[in-house]
């Protein structure tokens, strides 16, 4: 059964995915995301009852390594693409509001 | 003439080794040809002109000092290009995408360390679609690529940079990655070779992640023997990349192989109707010269493509709405309003096909779907050494040709979706040109690890042909 996305939808996934939209998109992204959810139901032509997800293409499991620090990046060069810094610290918005 | 930059890495190779030509004309042999054509191609996002003049000046003063530099610098003074989605160190790494138009990264991918510890010399970044989300390089946030073969088309994509500037011989060789077709794509319009290898055998680690269960980087050259030196250099597991193989790499320098013991099979799903007839036409008789040397040539079935697309747009979609959460602008590049409209499209379908709700529908069905598909190729495996398909299902389309067709990417990567999906290893080789002078590209397919007899296979073919000798008129 094909799926239409609605304007509502569109603008909770982008709040979702931290994406500000203009009023044109939201409609021009209504119409194509639908599109594309329509193409892909010709996945409901093929069971899949008793088929395990693939995940991996080569099927690994875990790989573990013991945990030995190597030498990393300094605070100096992890810091030297960012725009906004404070005392060798990334500086954000404020997320919490003060009482 | 410039010829120097024709070279093959093979060839380049030799003559720096006999110190019969130096790296310092080599590298201005293709900063030359940059020079007088990159404004008509735009294969190139970033040139170091200055740096690797500096670099190629002092490869030839090791040479001449220590001639038997190669040996452990196999790549000592060869200069290369590399799509802009690896991270290089100091050097503007974009991924073609306005949100790191400034991003200078702090380290280098793997891929570029190997490289660079090999000596080869990098000269430019090259464009793409950003975040390798396309097949054309119009989703490119600064400019598309021209095809060498006729400007007025596209180079094809992901990796439609580098393969426009091996076509154009603005590098020696260049190095691609593919999530489901963007080594094999772009090399196939552009008719040069792309080598594709199984998931895993060269490491990811600094490639701006796309699809993290099918991104695979690879090298994009002028001929067969090029794709395998390169291969050499880069395969190999990763302490960095938990997801490389840990089976050792092999020598996959080409040899002669006996065709009568091979058994090849044509997909009959490959060859469909819709699809342009010359390049069926001219992928069958390269399928007839194997027939001709003694190879056995069935005819196989796998899975419809139509499924591989769905399987894809789903995982791929999801897997882009995780990996590009990362850009914030908070740590490095620009903030999430810079990301331009296929990218934006991509992350939301992925945020729908991962939400409560849906995750079962969409994603986990085709996480199922993808183990069919690996089952099915398993299944043609037992029959055959290896397949042989065109890559792309028309030659080069028009610039503009990917307008209010969200799903371009997908259709035109229609062949090649499903051996990615499985992480098989696959390799394009030009088998011939359209009536319109276009380079029509073969692929042949193996199962994983088989890179040395996909490498083998395709390096017969191109002995016995000349396709590869032919260049665009455009730089003769």
């Amino acid at each position: 059964m094909s799926k239409q996305i609605t304007p509502d939808e569109v603008l909770k996934l982008a709040k979702l995915a931290h994406l500000t939209l203009t009023e044109d998109e939201v409609s021009l992204f209504q119409q194509q995301l639908s599109q594309t959810l329509d193409y892909v139901n010709i996945l409901d032509e093929l069971g899949t009852q008793n088929v395990r997800p693939l995940d991996h293409p080569t099927d690994e499991s875990n790989i573990f390594r013991n945990d030995i620090s190597n030498p990393s990046l300094s605070a100096q060069e992890a810091l030297s693409g960012s725009q906004d810094t404070y005392k060798n610290m990334f500086k954000i918005n404020a997320i919490l509001k003060e009482q | 003439m410039n010829t120097l930059s024709n070279l093959s890495l093979k060839e380049a190779q030799e003559q720096l080794k006999t110190q019969k030509i130096t790296s310092y004309a080599l590298v201005q042999s293709c900063l030359d040809q940059i020079k007088t054509y990159d404004s008509k191609i735009k294969a190139y996002l970033s040139v170091f002109a200055d740096l690797a003049i500096e670099k190629a000046r002092h490869a030839d003063k090791d040479i001449e000092s220590n001639p038997q530099v190669f040996e452990t610098q196999p790549l000592i003074g060869i200069p290369i290009a590399i799509k802009d989605n690896f991270c290089t160190q100091g050097l503007n790494t974009t991924a073609a995408s306005k949100v790191l138009e400034n991003y200078l990264p702090q380290y280098d991918a793997t891929v570029v360390s190997k490289l660079k510890k090999a000596g080869a010399i990098i000269i430019g970044k090259t464009n793409m679609d950003a975040w390798a989300h396309g097949s054309s390089t119009e989703t490119s946030q600064f400019f598309t690529t021209h095809n060498p073969w006729d400007v007025s088309r596209l180079p094809g994509g992901s990796s439609g940079g580098s393969a426009a500037a091996i076509a154009a011989r603005e590098a020696i060789v260049a190095i691609g990655s593919e999530t489901a077709g963007s080594i094999r794509h772009p090399s196939s319009w552009c008719g040069v070779v792309g080598l594709k290898p199984t998931y895993g055998r060269i490491s990811r680690y600094g490639l701006i992640s796309m699809c993290s269960s099918t991104d695979c980087p690879g090298p994009i050259t002028k001929t067969v023997y090029d794709a395998a030196m390169l291969l050499n250099i880069l395969a190999g597991s990763d302490s960095k990349d938990a997801t490389t193989i840990r089976k050792p790499a092999e020598n996959y320098l080409p040899e002669k192989i006996d065709l009568k013991k091979m058994k090849i099979g044509l997909p009959k799903e490959y060859f469909m109707d819709s699809m342009d007839k010359e390049v069926k036409t001219a992928v069958k008789q390269a399928a007839d010269y194997y027939k001709s040397k003694g190879a056995q040539v069935v005819e196989i079935s796998l899975l419809d493509p139509k499924y591989a697309v769905a399987v894809y747009t789903i995982i791929q979609r999801s897997e882009v709405s995780s990996n590009l959460q990362r850009f914030d602008g908070i740590r490095y590049g620009n903030d999430r309003k810079y990301f331009g409209d296929e990218a934006k499209r991509r992350i939301m379908l992925g945020t729908f096909a991962l939400s409560a709700g849906y995750y079962d529908q969409y994603y986990k069905k085709a996480q199922k779907v993808r183990r069919l598909m690996v089952e099915d190729f398993a299944k043609v495996f037992k029959q055959v050494n290896l397949i042989i398909a065109p890559t792309a299902p028309v030659t080069a389309m028009k610039i503009g040709s990917t307008t209010n067709e969200p799903m371009f990417g997908e259709m035109q990567d229609i062949l090649v979706e499903a051996s990615s999906l499985a992480g098989l290893p696959g390799i394009n080789l030009n088998c011939g040109f359209s009536s319109s002078g276009l380079p029509i590209g073969m692929q042949i397919i193996g199962p994983q690890f088989s890179e040395k007899l996909i490498i083998n296979t395709a390096y017969t073919f191109e002995q016995a042909t000349n396709w590869h000798t032919k260049k665009p008129n455009l730089i003769i």
